[in-house]
């Protein structure tokens, strides 16, 4: 048994150890004495514990507060963390707001949609509505095909599959395949030759 | 040697990873620096207490564990060629990690009982610890921008670390005197 100044002799030493601040041949030394008492491989344990309850202590410090790195005097308290989750919704509308002012500017007008060049953007579409007037006629379109989702959108659309009506089925193409084709269009009758934003909807989007 | 002949009942191997699989974890990661490497480790440990733990004796048994896991981690370290620069890593990042969350009360209380004692810190202390543990600065790093000697910056870290194991240790005496009255 170690006597209470061995025991934090060793366990200081098992801080450097797991810290990284031994140099090699100390860390090497200690790594051989590991390999033979058991003391010393509880005390990596506990330096690693611990240094796990000091860095979970302290990130709960520091949402709090902010200190300054000179002096590490504390300021006054001032929350200023901000949720991941609320960020990330903020990034979200931010990048749909961007869009759809791409969408709407590259169009040149507003409350409008275009309507879809021919070409390669028209054969995209085209291939869509076809597609869907496939699956629509397709008795292995189940419930939870996501077509199914935008068609049967109420008991009304539900019973207009497969009846011959695909006017709803302009109606719901869904946006993001409107926007990307509509924002390329836009972007190649305007003699631009990438777009950014509709590309990243499109690949987003299987 | 043993007074058990064939594999070891699983029950005895499930009993023992609950009681020492966090420790366990915690050793290896602090070999390996790799959450996900200290787990595989962790895992292969106790397959071989399954496969040969017969052989071991009841009282020796948490050495034998330890003793395997360290030989299993060196092992790894040379096969996956884990170079110095990650054994200059931190060994105390949570990601990944096994064992901690499945004791989720338990950390509560015990980051508690660290942050009281990180207040109770002189100032000086409480900043060595701040930098060198949350921002992950080394002692040279540490000591160069407070302008400090190194061994200054050293004293005072250690001290501190004396003062928060002392603190996780009653919390521990106070938990365990609590789990025998009930």
């Amino acid at each position: 048994m170690f006597g209470r100044d061995e025991q934090n002799e060793l366990d200081w030493l098992a801080f450097q150890y797991v810290a990284g601040e031994l140099d090699a041949d100390a860390a090497v030394a200690f790594e051989l004495r590991m390999a033979q008492e058991q003391s010393v491989r509880e005390a990596t344990a506990r330096a690693v514990e611990l240094t796990q309850l000091v860095a979970a202590a302290e990130s709960q410090f520091a949402d709090l507060r902010c200190s300054d790195p000179e002096t590490g005097e504390v300021a006054p308290a001032e929350k200023r963390a901000v949720a991941w989750g609320t960020r990330l919704s903020w990034m979200a509308i931010g990048g749909l707001l961007s869009l759809l002012v791409a969408v709407f500017v590259s169009s040149g007008r507003f409350g409008t949609l275009p309507t879809v060049e021919n070409g390669a953007n028209g054969d995209l579409a085209a291939a869509w509505y076809e597609t869907r007037q496939e699956l629509t006629a397709s008795e292995d379109i189940g419930p939870l095909h996501p077509l199914s989702a935008t068609l049967l959108d109420g008991d009304d659309e539900a019973a207009d599959v497969g009846t011959g009506d695909e006017s709803w089925l302009e109606i719901d193409t869904p946006s993001w395949m409107t926007a990307a084709v509509v924002g390329v269009a836009g972007q190649g009758s305007a003699g631009s030759s990438s777009s950014s934003a509709p590309d990243d909807e499109e690949s987003g989007v299987n | 040697m043993s007074s058990h002949e064939g594999p070891l009942d699983p029950s005895i191997v499930a009993a023992l990873y609950v009681e020492h699989g966090e420790e366990l974890c915690r050793f290896l990661l602090g070999i390996l620096r790799d959450a996900q490497l200290a787990n595989d480790v962790l895992q292969a440990t106790f397959v071989k207490m399954a496969q040969r733990g017969h052989e071991t004796r009841e009282q020796t048994r948490k050495a034998w564990l330890f003793r395997v896991a360290y030989h299993e981690a060196m092992a790894v370290r040379r096969r996956e060629g884990v170079s110095d620069k990650v054994l200059r890593r931190v060994a105390w990042h949570t990601e990944g990690a096994a064992g901690a969350a499945d004791e989720p009360l338990l950390r509560i209380e015990a980051v508690q009982a660290v942050r009281e004692a990180l207040e109770e810190l002189p100032p000086e202390q409480r900043q060595l610890v701040r930098m060198r543990i949350y921002e992950e600065k080394t002692f040279a790093v540490i000591a160069k921008e407070l302008k400090i000697p190194l061994g200054t910056a050293l004293a005072r870290m250690r001290a501190a670390m004396i003062k928060l194991k002392g603190k996780l240790g009653e919390t521990d005496e106070k938990r365990e005197e609590r789990e025998q009255e009930d």
